[in-house]
């Protein structure tokens, strides 16, 4: 495949939004994992001769999903991992991108409204048998 | 292979696991002359591997911390867990464990429940399946034991359970998700209530408290979490238990009806045979069928009665952002509304409802359908960081068709392959049916404005109980009820095998709790 197929793979599979998720091939470790990849049906898409044809591409990984079902899905779970780990599109997405240690997360504690609904539960005669 | 003979012992324990810990810990306690060790398959772990702290722990769910050993070796393993390949096809879940020091408890969620009274007398009370041969209220002081040497983490007055001690800690945060669906469960007029969790709320027992921080599947590298390892082992191992790590126990030799010893494999694959008195196995409900079915022990219930708490999810999607991947995954509040037997609902016994949390970013997507293209990125901005999922697990009951078996190939580990065959009852699929119905009616009553079902949920084999269960009859049991082996009376089971039934709980505070009191009896036994 050719550098401008390995970025037109990438923009299919992994198109981002208008609201700022990044397209697959602005993210560098999608493109590495594509570049690197020795899938055997990277190559297949690339000689296919309608992935030349823009309005054509998509039809053709539509395709390749049929015929080659399980080598197409890991493909697509290869480039997935890289992409949603990466830190443009965690916070595209509303996520911060730093793991979640050592700093943790804090979280709301119990609603003060629930400790009456809690007294109200206590209450209720037993539910054991 | 030449085997070194190894010095006799009095007790070798197979697992390190949550019944071998607690069975370790309280038998070297009540009989500190014992000479016991444990053999354990896997290495003690290493919290520099756990990707909390790394970006790639998402995908670490999916790799080598996945929960299903099968995914790890996929991925390449280490030997943290050192796991063994299971057939696992014609299995509707698949099996979740970690087979290392600590076991299963160290990629836990580490909800803490106990079982009902109830569910110790299903036969008595429903007229289904067998009675325990213990209650609820003989197991008690072995309940608060082991909530003791864990460290829980809840609040006191719940109407599901008779009362408990009180908890040593106060429950965990819950996040605008559990204050959301509490309000909803209040509504609706059902209970609910904080979990009792196995997770430090404030510092305990010289572990910090949990911050929070999501992937507890991955382990707890803040050490919040108690797992075995954590609890029970550090103590054990100062009263003198020996814990022999990367060692594989391949047999146990019986001669003229009597456990003569173990044979096992270290690091190097060299064969060891330690010879002892007697032998506990806990290689929880799978490990230790395997290893009984392959050293000859003969049982007609042995491997059979496989029981898993059946479970589905519902997801369910808000306008609203909610917490996203944060807090720990299994432990906010829970309902038992609907746990107790209603026959008007058309089934037997009933559904625990447990609030969960939403899955990192990375797991959602790779979950989707379609895969890639606008649609499945347009459908993650719509609902991640805005999800409610309900847990619901159904009770299982023993049926025999249901099962761990022997293949004829030989593992890597010098064990025989292992296969499962399990389905869904009509019953348990009733439930599961039921109990999704309700928890819909929560997520609707807390403002969802969609819901989503996965029923059943294939990778939620996270309870592995009943192969090798606890009876008076040895032609549908396969240990009496202290644990003894009908066919080898000097061989115990102490871990999830021995489940004669299973309630709709998760096990872990009832294994435990069963371990201490089988240790106990059989200090008094071998003194
Ligand atoms: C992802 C996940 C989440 C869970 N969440 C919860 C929860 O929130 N609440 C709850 O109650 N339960 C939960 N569980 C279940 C709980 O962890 C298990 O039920 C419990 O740990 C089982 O205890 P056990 O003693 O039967 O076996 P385990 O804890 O699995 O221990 C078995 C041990 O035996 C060892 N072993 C097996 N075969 C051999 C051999 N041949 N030689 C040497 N060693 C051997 C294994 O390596 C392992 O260490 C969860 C489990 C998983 C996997
Ligand atoms: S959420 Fe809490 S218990 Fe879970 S891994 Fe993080 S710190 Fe540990």
């Amino acid at each position: 495949m050719t550098p401008m197929q390995v970025r037109q793979l990438a923009d299919l599979l992994l198109p981002g939004d208008e609201a700022g998720l990044p397209p697959g091939s602005r993210v560098p470790d999608v493109m590495l994992a594509l570049t690197e990849s020795t899938a055997p049906i990277i190559a297949q898409i690339g000689r296919h001769p309608d992935f030349a044809a823009p309005e054509k591409r998509q039809a053709v990984l539509n395709e390749m999903e049929r015929s080659h079902g399980q080598e197409f899905r890991d493909l697509v779970l290869s480039l997935i991992k890289p992409y949603y780990e990466s830190g443009p599109v965690l916070e595209a997405m509303g996520w911060r991108s730093a793991p979640p240690q050592p700093t943790g997360h804090v979280i709301a504690p119990m609603a003060d409204d629930l400790t009456q609904a809690l007294a109200e539960i206590a209450a209720r005669k037993r539910i054991w048998r | 292979m030449t085997r070194k003979r190894q010095d006799p012992v009095d007790v070798v324990i197979i697992g390190a696991g949550c019944g071998g810990a607690a069975f370790a810990w309280q038998l070297k306690r009540r009989a500190p002359h014992l000479k016991i060790v444990c053999l354990e398959r896997g290495g003690w772990p290493d919290p520099l591997r756990m990707p909390a702290k790394t970006m790639r722990w998402q995908r670490a769910i999916m790799e080598d911390w996945a929960s299903n050993p099968n995914l790890r070796i996929k991925a390449g393993g280490y030997r943290g867990s050192n796991d063994y390949h299971i057939d696992e096809d014609a299995s509707v879940f698949k099996p979740l464990m970690w087979n290392g020091v600590g076991g299963s408890t160290v990629a836990w969620a580490a909800h803490f429940p106990r079982l009902h009274p109830s569910d110790f007398r299903v036969r008595s009370l429903d007229g289904v399946a067998d009675d325990w041969p213990f209650d609820y209220f003989d197991l008690e002081p072995w309940y608060d034991l082991n909530d003791e040497i864990m460290g829980v983490s809840g609040l006191d007055g719940d109407p599901a359970y008779p009362p408990k001690r009180r908890r040593a800690m106060p429950p965990l945060a819950f996040g605008a998700v559990a204050n959301r669906a509490a309000r909803a469960f209040s509504d609706l007029g059902w209970h609910w209530w904080p979990v009792d969790a196995a997770i430090n709320s404030v510092r305990h027992d010289g572990r910090d408290a949990c911050n929070h921080c999501g992937p507890c599947l991955t382990g707890c590298i803040s050490k919040a979490k108690a797992s075995v390892d954590l609890t029970y082992w550090p103590k054990s191992i100062a009263l003198g238990v020996e814990l022999r790590t990367i060692a594989i126990a391949r047999n146990i030799e019986i001669e003229a009806g009597r456990a003569s010893g173990v044979t096992y494999a270290d690091r190097n694959d060299e064969e060891h045979f330690l010879p002892a008195q007697a032998v506990v196995v806990a290689g929880n409900g799978i490990g230790t069928a395997r290893l009984l079915l392959a050293s000859g022990v003969e049982s007609p219930a042995l491997g059979r009665n496989l029981m898993f708490h059946p479970a589905a999810y519902i997801r369910g999607i808000f306008k609203e952002r909610l917490d996203g991947p944060v807090g720990p995954v299994g432990a906010s509040i829970y309902s038992h509304e609907f746990y107790e037997t209603d026959r008007s609902r058309g089934f037997e016994r009933g559904v625990h409802l447990q609030l969960s949390r939403e899955n990192a970013l990375l797991v959602q997507a790779s979950r989707l359908s379609p895969l890639w293209g606008e649609a499945p990125q347009a459908q993650l901005r719509e609902e991640f960081l805005h999800t409610m999922p309900i847990l619901v697990l159904a009770e299982d009951l023993p049926e025999a068709h249901n099962r761990v078996s022997l293949t004829n190939t030989e593992e890597r580990d010098g064990l025989p392959g292992v296969k499962l065959d399990y389905r869904i009852s009509e019953r348990a699929q009733k439930s599961l049916d039921f109990g999704l119905a309700r928890a819909e009616e929560i997520l609707k009553a807390a403002g969802a404005c969609r819901t989503v079902r996965v029923s059943p949920a294939p990778l939620t084999g996270w309870h592995l109980l009943g192969t090798a269960r606890m009876g008076s009859d040895p032609q549908t049991s396969v240990t009496d009820r202290y644990g003894r082996c009908h066919a080898v009376p000097n061989i115990l089971i102490a871990d999830g095998s021995l489940f004669p039934t299973v309630g709709a709980a998760n096990p872990a505070s009832t294994i435990g709790a069963v371990a201490l009191q089988l240790a106990d009896h059989f200090a008094g036994e071998i003194a």
